[in-house]
């Protein structure tokens, strides 16, 4: 029996329609959850709900937008009853490997307004329902919230802020018997982490990793490790598993790992090629 | 990377009207630079500006807005003929010490868009001459950095970004012979830190750290020693300082660290108590 019995609770997954949130939302209706799967695109969503199973919904919704979240939260309590689980996982990359002066404001932002603010927008509409069931909030961080950011960089500032969201939250809710657990994942096969390895640099960047820090998890893998995490209210989840070590050391491998790239020739390379490519196509 | 003469030098701090930006921009100009003070108001950045000295100018801006601090940058390279160092010091807390849930969103957000915002506004409009000029850009991050943000959580995310955006910007400056660095402090004695921490909310903040830090991580140091030691972070071109130096340590174990430290303070039926007092003033205040 889990800390944390799935089985008749009321689960909410942002960006859920595919990937890493579907699995998620779909291995909870599994262990006898409601979910509600959220997207940006209300048929998407619906579709991916009808094909979760009987106790699945789907609601179109934008993380980007508070009253959005807030109204999702509405229907999701009228509809169940209540809501138990909330999964931040909602995020989008940039759409190519660029430098912070390359890349444009716009796309900069974006990214950190989907990953690091709808993070926070989802937990604070669903927080009052958290708090007054003994619930959880979920929030999907990445191995970027300690792994160097360079050409990725609104990335990375949105998963490091997303963690220390994710642990204040946990400290905080404590005394209501309410919990949050940040969930780290390293390169899972998704059309996120496949658009970035398409590119033409993709490989380039890949090289720059050892390979056992390479290798790609599905996202039915990485669904099941979050579930697995919920179920024990644990404070973290790391997968692939060995990243746990990785964070463990990251006080002290960080500092050794940056200089390095400050030296190596291939990694100076590729970073003045992506400058050259993204600070040329901008106006400037 | 070697050593870094600010003799010369232009450099321009945000946020320098008081407190570690005014230090900052103080000993630069005492070391032979010529200074920048930006802060909001424009009266008292060049009032701070003429404390300085004759190196100085102040301009009025704010770097919640990307518009403005392009247009200060642009005067600072009119005025003092180019721009060697930006130190993205602008930052503030938010007013009220209380939860996630229950601070209310546009004081949350606030604290995001100046100190992570503002820092982003602050390089990406400096770049163009710190890449030229193989300069420097700085970043404040905080043991907030990596420290529980509990009861101030848009101040650790603010400052867990921007200790991630400053990583990265010192490996993309690399190539060019420029550089970045992440500058952490403890607590400084400034209008923010006792704001936050001894006048607001019946001196929660104080109270909540009293119980999860012990006396030796509480020691506060004077906006001087912080602008020496950033000074001095900028002459070694370092990639990283601390300021007590004690946070260096820290700051390495923190992967170990944090995980223990946050299940005990997760558990501690003292920090509970801080939590739901906060959060009753909070509602008190917004009912």
């Amino acid at each position: 029996m889990p800390l944390f019995d799935l089985n008749g609770k009321v689960a909410l997954v942002t960006g859920a329609a595919r990937g890493i949130g579907f699995e998620t939302a779909r291995q909870m209706h599994l262990r006898g959850a409601s979910v509600a799967v959220l997207d940006l695109d209300a048929g998407e969503a619906r579709e991916a709900a009808e094909r979760i199973g009987p106790r699945a919904i789907g609601i179109g919704a934008d993380v980007t937008d508070h009253g959005a979240m807030q109204a999702a939260v509405a229907e999701v309590v009228e509809k169940f009853g209540g809501l138990d689980v909330a999964v931040a996982n909602a995020g989008i990359a940039q759409k190519s490997f660029s430098t912070v002066r390359g890349i444009s404001g716009e796309e900069w932002e974006r990214v950190f307004d989907v990953d690091m603010l709808g993070v926070w927008r989802t937990a604070r509409a669903a927080l009052p329902q958290i708090v007054e069931r003994q619930g959880q909030v979920v929030v999907i961080s990445s191995v970027y919230a300690f792994a160097n950011g360079m050409g990725n960089s609104p990335y990375a500032v949105a998963k490091a802020g997303v963690e220390s969201l994710g642990r204040a939250l946990r400290i905080e809710l404590a005394p209501h018997g309410a919990s949050a657990t940040v969930a780290y994942f390293g390169w899972v096969d998704t059309k996120l982490v496949q658009d970035a390895f398409a590119q033409e640099d993709g490989g380039r960047v890949r090289e720059l990793s050892p390979d056992f820090l390479l290798k790609r998890i599905t996202p039915d893998e990485a669904g099941a490790a979050l579930v697995r995490g919920i179920e024990e209210r644990a404070p973290r989840v790391f997968a692939p598993k060995w990243w746990r070590y990785v964070s463990a050391l990251r006080g002290v491998i960080n500092p050794l790992l940056d200089r390095r790239m400050e030296s190596d020739a291939k990694t100076q390379a590729l970073i003045r090629d992506i400058d050259a490519k993204t600070v040329d196509a901008s106006s400037r | 990377m070697g050593s870094y003469d600010l003799n010369g030098k232009v450099a321009l701090v945000t946020g320098a009207a008081r407190g570690i930006g005014f230090e900052t921009a103080r000993q630069m100009h005492l070391r032979g630079a010529s200074v920048a003070v930006l802060d909001l108001d424009a009266g008292e950045a060049r009032e701070a500006a003429e404390r300085i000295g004759p190196r100085a100018i102040g301009i009025g801006a704010d770097v919640t807005d990307e518009g403005a601090v392009m247009a200060a940058v642009a005067e600072v390279v009119e005025k003092l003929g180019g721009l060697d160092v930006a130190v993205a010091n602008a930052g503030i807390a938010p007013p009220t010490v209380t939860t996630a849930r229950t601070m209310p969103a546009e004081e949350w957000r606030r604290v995001l868009d100046v100190n992570l915002i503002g820092a982003w506004h602050t390089a990406r409009a400096a770049l163009p001459q710190v890449s030229e000029r193989r300069g420097q850009l700085v970043f404040i991050g905080s043991i907030y950095s990596f420290a529980n943000g509990l009861l101030a959580s848009p101040y650790a995310v603010s400052k867990a970004g921007v200790e991630a955006l400053g990583r990265a910007l010192r490996a993309e400056l690399s190539p060019f012979g420029a550089s970045a660095s992440v500058v952490y402090f403890g607590w400084v004695e400034t209008d923010l830190v006792r704001d936050s921490l001894d006048r607001g909310d019946g001196g929660r903040g104080a109270r909540m750290l009293g119980e999860i830090l012990p006396a030796f991580l509480l020691k506060r140091i004077s906006p001087e020693q912080a602008g020496a030691t950033l000074v001095r972070a900028v002459e070694e071109r370092a990639p990283r300082a601390f300021a007590p130096g004690v946070w260096r340590y820290l700051s390495a174990l923190r992967g170990l660290l944090n995980p223990l430290l946050d299940r005990r303070v997760d558990r501690d039926a003292n920090v509970a108590g801080l939590v739901r007092e906060a959060e009753e003033a909070a509602k008190q205040r917004s009912a």
